[in-house]
């Protein structure tokens, strides 16, 4: 989605400036109860955080079970010990310079397993295009890819999902770009209610097309975008146009009957986490449970009152 | 007509065309987005805070209509500016800030419990395709943000310094994280019928329905509302929120945490002045919330009560009608709210405890149960629900003609000599 980048990247900032401030509040506050609410900053930026990641359920999750419960549990049991502010914190002792190795040696661990460890799907996938007729004016071998988000982030190949209804299609093709060629793209949504499974995938009125631009590697691309796509299931397709004639459709996946997409649309966290619930996750989700049960009469046990013999 | 054109004819234009346009913030220029947020930011506050200052005027004019008397009555007709005068007194008051308190943790909390209090509002759905935020997890946001609120009373209530006020905050956060358990739970149910979190959908899927999903496709008016879709159990479940959602906004029955009469003011009892009006404000902000939150999940949101397709009456567009209907189911629940206020006695800590645990959490539970066995099979809720109706409306008969019971037998109290006053073996 093509937001105000400036606006994004300041608060991006913000929020991780306010998450490390609060976390160094609550390791560094001489007063634990400050300590306490400081964590409360650090709970709301990290939500913030998730905002940006475009994982919806997890900012609303992240504050209702960390800020409404645990954050309220920890303060219950620091306001009511007895004197608590006359406990003497353990961290007015500087530090040795064994513990800075240590953590100097920790967070290079840390960053190296991130940065090396993790495949980054930061540069999208080329696909060569299928075909959909042959006799064409315009001889093009294309290759063809989608992003999401702001143009920078790929499409997961094993299971496309596009989060926000906004997609950017790519073509490029191998030949120079002629004086006023355009590509055209199409998209067709799946429609899941219509019984004649050869017509159910209905094209979207909107085709935008765009100009090719050449490349340095003297071929030419174009790319368009699709904006506030509803859910469903997606296929597209590119061709080329000059002012004497039209390629062939080049799709970019599958062909044919069948519900089987190039990309799908969802907004939001929700569903997907849901059915990963209630499908491949379900046994770990019951375990969790059983274990959740267990504290939960634990502390209905140790929260009773006693029966006097 | 694109922001652009628009901005070509100038800036107010412009202004315009994105205040009437939500879904432009991702396209703007930052200087744009940053005004457009400062903007809705400003005009929800301002609302939320004519609104709460307007509803402490009508809570004094219902308690005294019911109490025989006639309320406020010097400041402007009738009594109409009440609120104003109560604002500006609150302003002007001098800022006192007790000498044993966490200077900065005081100064603090008022904002953190406005905040909670006032971020709801952004994902309430006001009219047709309309709120001032949309989410795709609307309500799971309001319950979050609103828990920022218990936050908020424990710091008040820390910071105070005195005891009475950390009891009232203990045992007001404790109520209300306790009642959460009923609220989410009947919510819960109720998101099984509707199958999103978004609350602009959650309105619209009202539109159209029957009960125990008989009928998808019938326009019903007020009859495919909510809390007709599986009778009796989505009534239970209404019943079972509303009153969960007094106890989460601290109204009385539920007001033990800042009754006059029990810890002198609870949380608050420090706080004076402006500090204390945010407090007062957003405990109103609050009680609208849990009332729109009622009113989209059980009586159709901005949806008319009759006919089925909003726009088609006198009124000037469709944005206007839902926005009226809108408003007026959640005054009707806040000013039910208020006339419970001074019906009710408050119930006793204890009590409160026990009602939540022990009678609305299985009550809720039993609900979520039931629909969720008439979402799966409409015919086994259908008759589920016919026997649980049949089994109601026998206990509803059965204590209608139940013979009262028999008076206690009077306790023969002694009468009373001249020697008690001095029992044999003490002095005179």
């Amino acid at each position: 989605m093509p937001v105000s980048e400036l606006l994004l990247n300041f608060f991006f900032y913000a929020f991780a400036a306010a998450a490390l401030g609060g976390g160094a509040a609550v390791a560094l506050s001489r007063n634990i109860v400050r300590s306490a609410f400081a964590l409360l900053t650090v709970l709301f930026a990290v939500a913030a955080l998730y905002a940006f990641a475009r994982a919806d359920f997890l900012v609303a999750a992240q504050i209702l079970i960390y800020v409404g419960g645990i954050l309220v549990l920890i303060i219950f049991a620091i306001m009511l010990t007895h004197k608590i502010t006359d406990v003497k914190v353990s961290n007015e002792s500087s530090p040795g310079p064994a513990s800075i190795v240590a953590c100097a040696c920790l967070f290079v661990l840390l960053v190296a397993a991130f940065v090396y460890g993790h495949h980054w799907d930061l540069a999208p996938k080329l696909r060569p295009g299928v075909f959909l007729a042959t006799g064409a004016r315009l001889d093009m071998a294309a290759e063809l890819w989608m992003t999401q988000g702001d143009g920078k982030v790929g499409i997961s190949e094993k299971n496309p999902t596009v989060l926000d209804g906004f997609v950017r299609l790519h073509a490029s093709i191998r030949v120079p770009a002629t004086r006023h060629a355009l590509a055209r793209f199409g998209v067709s949504k799946y429609d899941a209610k219509e019984k004649d499974p050869a017509r159910a995938w209905k094209e979207l009125p909107e085709r935008k097309f765009a100009y090719l631009a050449s490349t340095p590697q003297g071929g030419a691309m174009a790319s368009a975008d699709f904006e506030k796509l509803d859910e469903g299931k997606y296929r597209w397709r590119v061709r080329m146009e000059d002012e004497e004639g039209e390629s062939p459709w080049v799709a970019f996946g599958a062909l044919g009957a069948g519900d089987e997409a190039d990309f799908v649309v969802e907004k939001g966290l929700t569903r997907a986490l849901g059915r990963a619930f209630m499908g491949p996750y379900l046994l770990a989700f019951e375990v969790v449970s059983v274990l959740l049960l267990a504290a939960l009469v634990g502390a209905a046990y140790l929260a009773r009152k006693e029966v006097k013999e | 007509m694109t922001t652009l054109a628009a901005a070509e004819q100038g800036f107010l234009e412009a202004l315009w065309h994105y205040l009437t346009h939500w879904n432009l913030l991702p396209t703007a220029p930052w200087i744009f987005a940053l005004l457009l947020i400062f903007v809705v930011c400003f005009i929800i506050v301002n609302f939320i805070a004519v609104y709460a200052g307007v509803n402490t005027l009508l809570e004094r004019k219902i308690a005294a209509h019911m109490q025989a008397r006639v309320g406020p009555f010097q400041v402007g007709p009738h009594g109409s500016l009440q609120w104003l005068a109560d604002a500006l007194k609150l302003m002007v008051k001098e800022d006192v800030i007790p000498k044993d308190t966490d200077a900065f943790l005081f100064r603090l909390a008022p904002y953190v419990v406005f905040g909670g209090s006032f971020a709801a509002w952004v994902a309430l759905p006001f009219s047709v395709d309309w709120s001032p935020a949309v989410m795709n997890v609307g309500i799971l946001y309001i319950l979050a943000v609103s828990s920022a609120v218990v936050i908020g009373i424990l710091m008040a209530g820390w910071s105070s310094g005195s005891k009475w006020a950390l009891f009232g905050a203990m045992r007001s956060a404790a109520q209300i994280v306790s009642y959460e358990v009923p609220v989410g739970i009947t919510l819960l149910g109720m998101l099984l019928i509707y199958g999103t979190l978004d609350m602009q959908a959650i309105s619209r899927a009202q539109e159209t329905g029957g009960c125990y999903g008989f009928a998808p496709d019938w326009h019903g008016g007020i009859f495919s509302w909510g809390i007709f879709r599986h009778p009796p159990f989505t009534i239970f479940a209404f019943l079972i929120y509303y009153t969960a959602g007094l106890a989460e906004t601290n109204r009385t029955p539920f007001d033990i945490p800042e009754a006059e009469s029990e810890l002198v003011a609870g949380y608050h009892t420090e706080y004076s002045g402006m500090r204390f009006s945010f407090f007062f404000l957003a405990e109103y902000a609050n009680m609208f919330v849990v009332a729109a939150i009622a009113t989209t999940f059980f009586l159709g949101g901005w949806l008319p009560p009759f006919g089925h397709l909003v726009g088609r009456t006198f009124l000037v567009s469709p944005f206007i009608e839902g926005l009226f209907w809108f408003m007026a189911k959640s005054f009707a629940l806040v000013i039910f709210m208020m006339w419970l206020r001074w019906t009710l006695p408050r119930y006793r800590v204890d009590q409160l405890m026990d009602l939540c645990w022990k009678r609305l959490t299985p009550l809720a539970f039993l609900t979520l149960f039931a629909i969720g066995v008439g979402e799966y099979s409409r015919w086994a809720g259908l008759w589920l629900g016919i026997a649980s109706g049949l089994g109601v409306l026998a206990l509803v008969v059965r204590e209608i003609f139940a013979t009262p019971p028999e008076p206690l037998e009077s306790v023969h109290l002694p009468t009373l000599k001249a020697s008690d006053a001095h029992p044999p073996g003490t002095t005179a």
